[in-house]
Order: C-alpha cells, then structure tokens, then sequence
C-alpha cells in the first residue's frame, strides 16, 4: 500500500552544506504539501475500448523535495505526470497543487518534456524562447530580459542566446527547455523523462545540471523516468509504479550523501541496494 | 627572402576574383542558356518567315521599351501607359491575393481549431476550390458589375480556397505536445493562436500562397478580358482585335515577366521568412 516517507534529505540548503556526511535532521510535518494527489484514476477508451492507465494512486511531495516516479514503459507515468499538470483531466480522484485543486496548469507551475524538439518553437532564437512564459506570465520587458539572463545562466548557455534551438545539439536544446521551465522561478518543476532521448554523457551532466538548478532556485522538483539509476541517484524519493494499470509500488527515501557525484554518489554501497530494491519492487509487479 | 613570399601571395590575388567571375558566369549560363538560345532561335526563325503573326524577340523587345519603359528620368524612364496598363494590373492582383489569403488564413486557423467546424467548412471548401473559377465571372459580372472590386473580389475568390485549406489542416495537425507545452507556458487562448499555431502553420501557408499567386495571374489577365479599360489583359485583347501583333507579343511577354518577378520575390521572401522550418527539418 502507499506509504509516504518523509525525506529526509536537505534541500533548499543543501548546495552550501559543505560536509556530505552531515545529514540534516528529518524533516518535520511542518514542510507544506506542493502536489497532493488521492486516489488518482484515469481511464483512457480509444474506439470504446478502455485502457485503465492509472489505478488509485495517491502520493504527496512536500516543498523542496525530488521525487523521481520510476516505472517500466507504458506504465502511466507520464499520464500521471499530465494530470498533475493539469493537461490531462483525470477519471477520478482529487489532485491538490500548492494547496488548490487542479483546474486547468497550476500557476507557479513550470514542465520539461521528454522531446524537446517538439516541446521549444523552431521559429524564435533561444532567448524569444525562454521569454514565452514570461510573455505569457506579463512581465515587464525590462524584467523579461533580466530574467532570460538569469536562466540561461543557470543552464550555462549564455553564448547560445541568439541562436535557434534547432542549431543546437540535443543536449543543449534540452537545457534550453530547461531554461524555459524555470524563468517564471516557478515553485514545482514537472519533468517528464526529461533526458530520454539524449546519450549516456550528456545524461549525466543534465542530471546535475537538474540538482544544481534546483539548488539555485529551491524548487520542488517531481521527475519522471523509467531508469532506475538515474531515479535514485537525482532523488530524494523514488515512487516506484507497477505494470498498468498502475499504482504506487513502493515509496522509498533516499539518503545519500549530498551532494552527488556521478562517480561516488554510484559507488555508494546505499546507491546499489536502493537500485536493488527499487529493481526488486519493479519486477515483483511484472505480471509475466 | 620576403620575395619568395610575396609570389605566391602574388600569383594567387588576381586569380582569385577571375575564378569567382568565372563560376557567377557559369551558373548563369546553366541557368539562362537554354532561355536565350531559344529566344535566338525564335529571333532567327521569326526574321526568316513573312508571316504577320510573329514579329521577331527583337521587335517585341523595342515595343515593350517604346511602350513603358521609354519615359523621362524623372519617372525612372517610366512612361504614361505604366500607369494605366501595368499598375492597376499588378495593383488589382495583389490586392485579391492579399485578401484572399488573410481571408484564408484567419478562416483557416479557426477552422482548425475544431473538428465541428472543420467538418462544416471542408465540404463547401472543397467544391468550392474545384469549381474552375473562371465559371464564376458571369456571377461576379452581374453581381458587382464591371468594377475594380469586382475584379479584386474574383482574384481573391481564387486565392482564398487553397490558402484556407492548407491552413486549416495544417492548423488541426499541429503538434499535440506543442499544444500542451504552450498550455504549460501558461500562455491564453489566444496567444496561443497568434503566437504557437499560426507560425506553426506558415510553410503550409506558404504552399497555398504560392498556389493562390498562380491562380491570381491567370485570373488578373481573365478579370481584364470582361469589360475593362485598363490593364495588361486588357493590352493584350485589345492589341490582338486590332491585329497589333507587335503590341500583342509585347503584353504577352510583359506579362510573363512580371508573373516571373512576382514569383521570385515571393520564393525569396519565403525561403527568408520560413528559414526556421529547412533548418528544423534539415536536422
């Protein structure tokens, strides 16, 4: 059944937290809800056919927090991620975004998705890019230009600015995305299977870059991805899902030093057993 | 010493703009040769025969020049006639074709917004756009009689039916995902019109365009045949009832002229404004 764990992990604070090894104190109740979601079910029917996508799920992220949902392919993932969003309005069940229930996209709400060249406008350089959601939010234009600034900073690609996303590599079209998702300085950043289609090199460094910009800007982050490594190690909580129709498998905290190392955070024995046990979830639910 | 470096630098520098000229040459001989080896062979036939009917590329040439291009400085050498046979022509053209591709478009990407609406225009759209256009001047002629808006109003009936077409389905296909990220922008209704799915329409826009500035030239020269005082068309007939054979050839040619120029202004606008779509889709 679901079972919610505090995170124990820091987080607003702990890009200056020096000493890995000094693990902050767990988190009290006092840390608010960002996403609430009960009982969550969603149908799909194509030609009268259903498809029980989601089944009951019901999970909370509390600010500051990383959850990674992690689940095989198809499991409706990225369904759950929709209605979260508010771009999927789901079958049943009571979705809860910063305190008020989900009708239409959350303000303060920013996403990244998996394919990038659909997702960003071939027809604006990167900086018109980045400044749509400001545009969109009615921030002045002098505020607009500070703004993008800022954000292409963080995703380190300041010298891309007047070029267009389809000039870049995918690596950089993802970062630009990235870019996009948080000029509004939103509190709660969806990803969804964000770095799928990019290579193992490039994986890994938008994995940091993904900890280091949620470092910067203390957003609550909910990341969805089918690999297992990848959840455990950007995460300070892995929600496991089954096979569809899907619900929580397992709801398991992460406490791995901070902050992580593609190299060490990996070799932590911790970091092979969570994989393990998140694999272990995974599989228990595969009905082959 | 500085000698045995300077030659080379020497050898090179007066070859390099005889090589550029040399391959400007070379694509335009690849691209006008065939042309004006016709236009010779015509020149060499026409000047052989006795026949009335083809005056020779040379005669027809003088004619044009006597007839538009022959004017005062002042006017950059244009004369009086440019003002009663070219302008309104080219005027009235691109005035229809404007229409109807605004027309087109704004009708287009409403369309494609809903399925209902959708399956309500296209039947009508369809027929519409079948029906040769010509076939609907004796209507235009009684309904708004034999007027420069009525002429406008025929040339904009050609143009707007591919136009809406294409921007209709290319409207309803937008990218699902973008539709969703622009939603995630937080971005209104319509912002998302004006700012995410008409762009993403433009190279379908584009396609119609170029289709409706076919079909406005033919039907610029037609809309001059009914009841007209002015115009190319109008030249054209005129010159051919009174056997001006020379002044015939000269509207005809002037006319393939002017489609040629309009065309490539348009490619060439095109290819600058739609830049964005060859690169997206070159990768």
């Amino acid at each position: 059944m679901t079972k919610t764990y505090a995170a124990t992990t820091g987080t607003n604070d702990m890009s200056g937290s020096p000493d890995p090894a000094a693990a902050p104190a767990p988190r009290t109740e006092a840390a608010a809800p960002v996403v609430e979601v009960s009982d969550l079910s969603h149908v799909y029917s194509t030609d009268g056919v259903e498809h029980r996508a989601i089944d009951s799920i019901s999970l909370v992220v509390r600010t500051g927090e990383l959850v990674s949902i992690v689940g095989p392919s198809g499991t409706g993932k990225s369904t759950l991620l929709g209605c979260i969003a508010g771009l999927l309005k789901p079958t049943s069940g009571d979705i809860r975004v910063l305190g008020k229930p989900v009708r239409g996209v959350p303000d303060d709400l920013g996403i990244v998705f998996q394919d990038y060249s659909r997702s960003l406008l071939p027809w604006l350089r990167v900086a018109s890019n980045i400044e749509m959601p400001l545009r969109a939010a009615r921030v002045p234009k002098a505020v607009r230009a500070e703004r993008v600034q800022e954000s292409l900073e963080a995703v380190g690609l300041t010298a891309a600015a007047r070029r267009y996303p389809w000039q870049l590599s995918g690596g950089m079209q993802q970062r630009v995305a990235i870019a996009r998702a948080i000029a509004c300085r939103p509190k709660l950043l969806l990803m969804d299977e964000p770095f799928a289609s990019v290579d193992a090199q490039t994986r890994s460094e938008l994995e940091d870059l993904t900890l280091a910009v949620r470092a910067q800007y203390g957003v609550t982050v909910l990341f969805v991805t089918h690999d297992i490594d990848e959840s455990v190690y950007i995460s300070d909580r892995v929600i496991a899902l089954t096979h569809p129709p899907a619900t929580v498998a397992s709801d398991i905290a992460v406490h791995l030093p901070q902050p992580r190392d593609q190299i060490s955070t990996r070799a932590e024995p911790d970091f092979v057993h969570l994989r393990t046990e998140v694999a272990q979830y995974l599989r228990r639910t595969d009905p082959s | 010493m500085s000698a045995l470096i300077a030659r080379p630098a020497l050898l090179r520098t007066p070859a390099q703009p005889l090589r550029v000229a040399g391959r400007l040459a070379g694509g335009l001989l690849l691209r006008f040769g065939v042309l004006a080896l016709l236009v010779l062979l015509w020149q060499w036939a026409a000047a052989r025969t006795s026949s009335l009917f083809f005056p020779t590329p040379a005669e027809i040439v003088a004619r044009i020049h006597h007839d538009w291009f022959s004017g005062p400085a002042a006017h950059l050498f244009l004369t009086h006639s440019v003002a009663t046979d070219i302008v309104p022509s080219l005027g009235r053209m691109l005035a229809g074709w404007i229409l109807g591709s605004v027309i087109g478009v704004a009708v287009g990407v409403f369309a494609g917004e809903s399925r209902v609406i959708r399956q309500v225009v296209d039947p009508p759209a369809q027929f519409l756009r079948a029906l040769p256009t010509p076939a609907i001047v004796p209507v235009f002629l009684l309904l708004f009689g034999a007027s420069t808006s009525m002429r406008i109003l025929l040339i904009a009936f050609g143009c707007v039916w591919p136009v809406l077409l294409n921007t209709m389905n290319a409207s309803a296909a937008v990218d699902p995902q973008r539709r969703s990220s622009a939603k995630a922008m937080h971005l209104g209704r319509a912002r998302q019109l004006f700012l995410v799915v008409l762009p993403s329409t433009g190279p379908a826009v584009a396609a119609g365009m170029r289709i409706g500035l076919a079909l406005g030239l033919i039907l610029m020269v037609l809309s001059e045949w009914v009841v007209s005082t002015s115009g190319l068309g109008f030249t054209l007939i005129t010159a051919q009832q009174h056997f001006d054979m020379t002044g015939m050839w000269a509207a005809m040619v002037a006319l393939a002229i002017a489609g040629y120029l309009i065309n490539t202004v348009f490619l060439a606008v095109e290819k600058r404004v739609l830049r964005w779509h060859e690169g997206a889709r070159g990768k």
